[in-house]
């Protein structure tokens, strides 16, 4: 087997008494789309820096197929970064940023010119290159920084937020533009992102980190629908936590309203010791007309709050000492006002189970 | 790596340049020979002591002081009216007004000082104080000027606004409003001007008289002479002045030249 | 030292008269006192250049200007200038590259900026005094240089274009150390990251970006050592034993002893003019080699 695109291995680093990473390992493939999710704070950039060479790992290994780069300068490292503020030159057109690398890496200015022309038709910016860098829109700039980072053609590019600063609707676009453009240009993307919408939308697996550590790899769905760890359920959506405890005999009761739920489906780690909670998305909490309904557990409540976000109704139901939430399509029915009584249920099997307690 | 160290070694050669001068003059001051020694031959203070003893020191140390507050003093009211009114209104020739406030920083205080001798001679105020002090209030308060005017921010005239709009009149907006945000500013270029006048030369020589004189044109006309451990220990002192000067400006504003903003 | 002069938003409705009434109270006294202290002064002074024997002339420009011997001094002057800026810009550019970029320490930055602006903060005299005791026949560096064997005997340094140029050299580095670093503390950090991400060894680093990027810092503090340096009176008058003669000291012979303003009148308008034509053709070279990529 050819060795991954990117292996690294145990990767630590800290800054002063602040550890930013504690043992990272992960495999990056050919032409995949990683993200790097995760709260300010997590290591995801100090990840990505490493990756780029911009700081020294104190401890570990990055390999690129097959060779370590841990102690190669960002200049000799076959990858190319778009910023997070794009860092474009302002003292040169947007031509001669693009044409940039290619004349670092010994290309006749003549080729260099061309070579960064393609790239800047691949972004659609063919018209703006003799123009300086400032007296382009967020968009083109952030266009720009993308062209100047794949004209080279590396197998690896690294991406730190780079859509972070545009607006809503403009971020939306670009990310459906960065996806195609990835896809046909076959580069291995790693994008470090604070959005999860983005890393659901765009990445082939996500990579949940959380105080310098990985919790969980997995695609968008396999992250949302079987989070590995209480962090991942909470960070990725929104989750219903139903605290538990062993019951004795290998299985587990769950706390729903004022009674308890018994669950013996998998989950992690059967040690005592440790502490389970039940995830239950909101979607998955139904509103049902009466206890009985064949398939569901059910649990009466109180309705404490009736949110619409406009095609999809919240509604926060008092269960006990617990507030959970409910989520349905479509605008809040009559009747379905605070203080209303109402029976909340949901099937067993989309119960998930995580280790680690849930809050008090 | 050659080159890093290479740097390293030119960088730490220039700053014992820029040392080595203050070193050999506060050394000197401290030799008991009669002559100028370094290094310093046995240690005294009497050359202190004798510079103390003569009143004309004492005398050319006070009219630079005096001269620099004046001068400062002067700087700043000049100054602040004028930065407010460039910061604030767009009125025609504004960047002309700004060159010739800002002249003085590259005109030579030669031409400057020799353009006011002839001047004050014609007013009749030739050789005296007030002839010092206008020169000086000229050429320090570009320094004024230059570091309060981009304190003046456009987000600055936002809490301005917000104070007009809470009740408070033009004079009480300053005071409660302007003045403590510009006041980082304003400090490090006051202190800037008290310095620029309290070693100023060029310009003071020519309206100096051997009874009204600052302290650095008795120690220019002295040493033109004469050099001996009294004029070191004089200049000693002056370094002395730069010194506190310098933590003065540390501990008010911070020294935040050559640090990176990050 | 130079730092740029930002104006800032103006309130869009107020038209150019009404602003320029709003403006004029506080405008009237800083205007005022350098019309009266600073423009009418320099008028003057170039009237009386204008003027001999009480009618307009051009006489007085013509002795400056006729006489072999002004444009010798003005040679010396400017080339003790010129090596002097140079000198200076070759030692102040890595020294600040050093402080800014290489120490980590900010405490060792710190103490590094203090000893730099203490010769910035003493004056002149006593700066140039200092290097009188080193650079003496028994000074310091004669003593040093013919103890180490690099000097047969020591040599006369005081009354050479040499020695003002060290005791000049030594006044006006820290200006272009200020300058240079402030303009290489803004450079982005990430620009040269940039740069190295797509290639670029440092050294490339350094002279596409980084180099270019504080060109103007680095123009604007050459200029003022430059002008700072040509019109400098005292070190010169101090280290040149009264063998060299620097054009400052013409005008300032004139006006301290002779009195004759007509003539010290022309000769501050010519070391005015020489050095601002000199000024404008060092910054139009520097933009010229801005636009490299």
């Amino acid at each position: 087997m050819p060795p991954a695109l990117l292996s690294i291995r145990d990767l630590g680093k800290h800054f002063g008494g602040f550890h930013a990473l504690k043992g990272v390992s992960l495999e990056v493939e050919h032409g995949e789309f990683i993200a790097l999710l995760g709260p300010s704070g997590c290591g995801k950039t100090t990840l990505l820096r490493c990756i780029a060479g911009f700081l020294a790992p104190d401890s570990g290994d990055i390999r690129i197929a097959g060779d370590s780069v841990t102690r190669l300068p960002p200049h000799r490292r076959p990858l190319n970064t778009v910023f997070q503020n794009y860092a474009l030159f302002p003292h040169m057109s947007v031509l001669d940023n693009v044409a940039y690398g290619p004349r670092r890496h010994g290309v006749p200015r003549a080729e260099a010119a061309e070579r960064a022309a393609e790239a800047l038709q691949l972004v659609g910016l063919e018209a703006l290159g003799a123009r300086h860098p400032r007296e382009l829109s967020g968009g083109q700039q952030q266009r720009v920084a993308l062209a100047r980072a794949v004209v080279n053609r590396p197998k690896l590019l690294l991406l730190d937020e780079p859509l972070s600063a545009l607006d809503m609707k403009l971020r939306k676009r670009m990310q459906i533009e960065l996806k195609h453009l990835q896809e046909k240009l076959g580069i291995a993307f790693v994008f470090v992102t604070h959005d999860q919408e983005e890393a659901m939308s765009m990445a082939d697996r996500i990579v949940v980190m959380n105080r310098g550590l990985i919790e969980q790899v997995g695609s968008g769905t396999a992250i949302y629908a079987t989070p590995a760890t209480r962090f991942v359920a909470e960070f990725i959506g929104e989750a219903n936590l139903l605290p538990g405890a062993p019951d004795g005999a290998g299985g587990l009761r769950l706390a729903f309203g004022t009674g308890a739920v018994p669950y013996h489906g998998p989950h992690p780690g059967a040690d005592a010791r440790q502490n389970h909670t039940g995830v239950l998305r909101p979607e998955h909490l139904e509103l049902l007309d009466r206890p009985d309904a064949p398939g569901f557990l059910t649990e009466r409540g109180v309705v404490e709050d009736v949110i619409n976000t406009g095609g999809q109704t919240l509604v926060m139901v008092r269960v006990g000492d617990a507030l959970l939430a409910s989520r349905r399509l479509g605008m809040p029915g009559d009747g379905l006002n605070r203080g209303a009584p109402v029976v909340v249920g949901f099937r067993p099997e989309h119960l998930h189970v995580v280790t680690g307690e849930a809050p008090p | 790596m050659i080159a890093r160290v290479v740097l390293r070694i030119v960088a730490w050669a220039v700053m014992a340049y820029l040392i080595l001068p203050l070193v050999v003059i506060v050394g000197a001051s401290l030799t008991a020979t009669s002559y100028l020694a370094f290094p310093p031959q046995g240690l005294t203070l009497a050359w202190y002591g004798r510079m103390l003893a003569d009143t004309s020191y004492v005398a050319a140390f006070g009219t630079s002081t005096a001269l620099a507050l004046a001068a400062t003093a002067g700087a700043v009211l000049l100054a602040l009216p004028a930065a407010l009114a460039i910061a604030r209104h767009d009125f025609p020739g504004k960047r002309t007004l700004l060159s010739l406030l800002m002249s003085p920083l590259v005109l030579p205080h030669v031409v400057l000082g020799a353009a006011l001798l002839q001047y004050c001679a014609a007013l009749g105020l030739m050789r005296s104080f007030a002839a010092l002090l206008v020169g000086h209030v000229v050429i320090v308060t570009p320094f004024v000027l230059r570091s309060v005017l981009p304190q003046l921010t456009p987000e600055q005239r936002a809490l301005e606004e917000a104070s007009a709009d809470l009740g408070a009149g033009p004079f009480e907006t300053f005071l409660l409003v302007v003045l403590p945000q510009i006041r980082g500013g304003l400090t490090s270029g006051a202190i800037f001007a008290f310095i620029s006048s309290w070693i100023n030369v060029e310009l003071s020589i020519f309206n100096t008289t051997a009874e009204l004189t600052t302290i650095p044109v008795k120690l220019f006309n002295y040493v033109q002479y004469t050099i001996d451990p009294v004029i070191a220990a004089v200049s000693s002192i002056t370094i002395a002045v730069a010194a506190v000067t310098i933590v003065l400006l540390d501990l008010t504003v911070g020294l935040h030249v050559l640090s990176n903003r990050r | 030292m130079t730092a740029v002069l930002t104006t800032t938003a103006m309130p869009p409705a107020a038209t150019a008269p009404t602003a320029l009434r709003r403006a004029l109270p506080l405008l009237a006294a800083p205007v005022a006192f350098f019309v009266a202290f600073f423009a009418v002064p320099m008028v003057v002074v170039l009237s009386s250049s204008l003027a001999a024997g009480g009618a307009p002339s051009l006489a007085n420009y013509a002795r400056v200007l006729l006489d072999q011997y002004h444009w010798d001094v003005l040679a010396v002057t400017f080339r003790i200038a010129a090596l002097t800026t140079l000198a200076v810009t070759l030692l102040g550019y890595p020294l600040a590259y050093y402080l800014v970029r290489v120490v980590s320490s900010n405490a060792l930055r710190r103490s590094c900026v203090i000893l730099l602006l203490l010769p910035l903060f003493t004056s002149n005299i006593v700066r140039s005094f200092g290097w009188m005791i080193l650079l003496g026949r028994n000074g310091l560096v004669n003593d040093t240089l013919v103890g180490i064997g690099l000097l047969e005997r020591p040599v006369r340094f005081l009354g050479t274009e040499m020695g003002i140029v060290i005791g000049l050299v030594y006044i006006l580095l820290p200006f272009i150390v200020l300058a240079v670093g402030n303009a290489l503390a803004t450079v982005d950090p990430t620009l040269e990251e940039a740069s190295a991400d797509l290639g670029a060894s440092p050294f490339t680093t350094f002279w596409t970006v980084t180099f270019p990027l504080c060109l103007p810092g680095l123009i604007a503090g050459v200029i003022m050592v430059f002008t700072l340096a040509a019109s400098a009176y005292v070190t010169p008058a101090l280290l040149s034993g009264g063998k060299i003669t620097v054009f400052p000291m013409l005008i300032f012979q004139q006006y301290s002893t002779v009195f004759d303003v007509h003539y010290g009148g022309a000769l501050s308008i010519t070391l005015l003019v020489f050095t601002l034509v000199l000024v404008a053709l060092a910054g139009r070279i520097g933009n010229g080699g801005g636009d490299r990529s």
